[in-house]
């Protein structure tokens, strides 16, 4: 398959990693998490990042739709993001699916 | 009433349930129904925060409407504060016309608004059901299916009771769906007490009525439609129509329009009291509206600016608005010119909150018209210039290139770069 920034999962970290450093601003007591949304309709994984704060309404950004629908990329993507940021990732709408790499399930909730 | 003469169709009025904040939800891999999410634009203009949208839930737990303020919303951790994404919603809204196209001829779909359609189903209906509510009932599983949103659907034989059923009875339905036919206008309609429940009717509409002593559709119906028509004119006539669901529109056929116009307004993210920064503002809604006059290769002959004072002005006007007419010109330094002669002839000192500015009496712009007042190198040294940002702009954004005057104290093109409607277009999130 030709590489092309869509099917690179290194661009697509990158774009998320810049999104975060431009919306992350550490606060006292804050919680952050970055919610993975696996989206039935429109066939991509919708990233966003949380910011749960004291006394201020929860804010959910958008930081990318990965339109290449395939898990191994997901994981890729994860795992590069993961490198960098420690927030709780959130998977949602993954039923039952497991990682490519080491068969556990995504989503344990 | 004989209605026998009147059109008889199928017409759907489809209406997306909450649908930025319904997109939002799907977005996030939240059901629709049960999220609990307002989406909120919070630009600089939103003192703080204002809600475009809110999701079923959150309305139903807070009570919460559109276009509350940051300040109106409860401090409950369970409501999610989203920003806005006009062009996810603006391709969401033409992915479901795309689905209606399977229900109805492409010529039959008319969009009403980003989240409102209205299909003419007279000819296709029978294809999708025994009756119009099952074909309605395909419609809503297809939209949910493929796109995960709830539509609500108004039936009526003509597109005005179908608007009628859509916002006074299938929002409330547990189907949401609602019907209404010649036969049912008068029992559901006429009982009808609040007024401005009814489309078409504002709260000054409805207090003229009152003043006319129509408390009801009824009554309104009832009324005598001459006295209707001296009071509220071609609207007295229509409203008359209205109370007994009669609409003889042809959608099919385009209406001409009389006069074609252009026009940009902009509500200013605090109270503005300085002149220079005023005029910043008005340059650049001038420079913006006369790219678009250029884009659709027009002349103008008549501008228009509108000023809104802030509730802070001591003054019993809500602002001023003038006209004035001017040789036929696309030219973006002569339109700020004489906006701002405008200006500066009808500001009192007033702090300010909106401005607009429109551009009327369009002709087709056939070529530059020299004046022998200034020297013909200086006037088309001007046209190139005007043409050679209007290229760079459009191969490059509109961000590519400004004037420096927009760095200036009060200037705010740049923060609107990438606005959609005035709000966040969401391209920096894709």
């Amino acid at each position: 398959m030709e590489a092309t920034h869509l099917n690179n999962s290194d661009f697509e970290a990158q774009i998320i990693k810049q999104r975060l450093k431009l919306y992350f601003t550490p606060y006292i007591k804050a919680r952050y998490e970055i919610l993975v949304v696996n989206d039935i309709f429109a066939h991509s994984y919708n990233f966003f990042f949380n910011i749960y704060r004291p006394l201020k309404l929860p804010h959910s950004i958008p930081l990318r739709r990965i339109t290449f629908y395939r898990l191994e990329f997901l994981e890729n993507v994860v795992a590069n993001i993961r490198t960098e940021y420690k927030f709780s990732f959130v998977f949602r709408n993954f039923g039952k699916q497991r990682w490519p790499s080491n068969f556990t399930l995504i989503s344990k909730q | 009433m004989n209605y026998t003469d009147e059109p008889h169709g199928i017409f759907f009025l489809i209406d997306n349930k909450s649908f930025y904040a319904s997109v939002e939800s799907i977005e996030r891999g939240l059901n629709p129904l049960q999220s609990i999410l307002v989406v909120m634009s919070e630009q600089a203009n939103t003192n703080g925060g204002l809600v475009l949208a809110t999701s079923p839930q959150a309305k139903k737990l807070f009570g919460i409407r559109n276009v509350d303020r940051w300040r109106d919303l409860p401090h409950d951790q369970r409501l999610l504060i989203v920003p806005p994404r006009m062009n996810l919603y603006i391709r969401k809204s033409l992915a479901i016309n795309q689905i209606f196209t399977h229900f109805a001829a492409e010529n039959d779909i008319y969009p009403y608004s980003i989240d409102e359609s209205i299909l003419d189903m007279t000819h296709s209906w029978q294809l999708f059901g025994q009756t119009p509510q099952q074909a309605a009932r395909c419609i809503q599983l297809a939209v949910r299916q493929q796109l995960g949103l709830y539509t609500t659907v108004g039936i009526g034989e003509n597109p005005l009771q179908a608007k009628l059923a859509l916002d006074l009875f299938a929002k409330h339905s547990p189907e949401l769906i609602g019907t209404l036919t010649y036969q049912t206008f008068t029992k559901h309609v006429w009982p009808i007490t609040d007024l401005t429940s009814v489309w078409s009717i504002g709260k000054q509409t409805a207090a003229r009525l009152n003043h006319l002593g129509i408390h009801q559709i009824k009554s309104l119906a009832l009324a005598d439609p001459f006295e209707l028509q001296k009071e509220f004119g071609i609207i007295g006539t229509q409203l008359f129509a209205l109370a007994w669901g009669i609409d003889r529109s042809q959608l099919q056929e385009s209406l001409p329009i009389k006069h074609h116009s252009l026009e940009n307004s902009q509500v200013l993210p605090r109270d503005y009291t300085d002149q220079a920064e005023i005029e910043i503002v008005i340059r650049e809604i001038g420079q913006q509206v006369a790219s678009r006059l250029r884009h659709r290769h027009l002349v103008t002959s008549c501008l228009h600016l509108g000023i809104g004072f802030s509730l802070t002005a001591k003054t019993d006007h809500p602002g001023f608005a003038h006209e004035l007419k001017v040789s036929a010109t696309d030219d973006t330094f002569e339109i700020n010119r004489q906006l701002l002669f405008i200006f500066r002839r009808y500001w009192q000192y007033e702090p300010l909150r909106q401005i607009r500015i429109g551009l009327s009496q369009l002709s087709p712009k056939t070529g530059d018209q020299l004046s022998l007042f200034t020297p013909p190198e200086k006037q088309i040294k001007k046209v190139m210039f005007n043409q050679v940002i209007d290229q760079i702009r459009d191969r490059f954004g509109t961000s590519a290139i400004m004037y420096a005057n927009s760095l200036g104290h009060g200037g705010t093109f740049r923060q609107r770069i990438g606005l959609v409607g005035g709000h966040n277009g969401g391209n920096s999130f894709e």
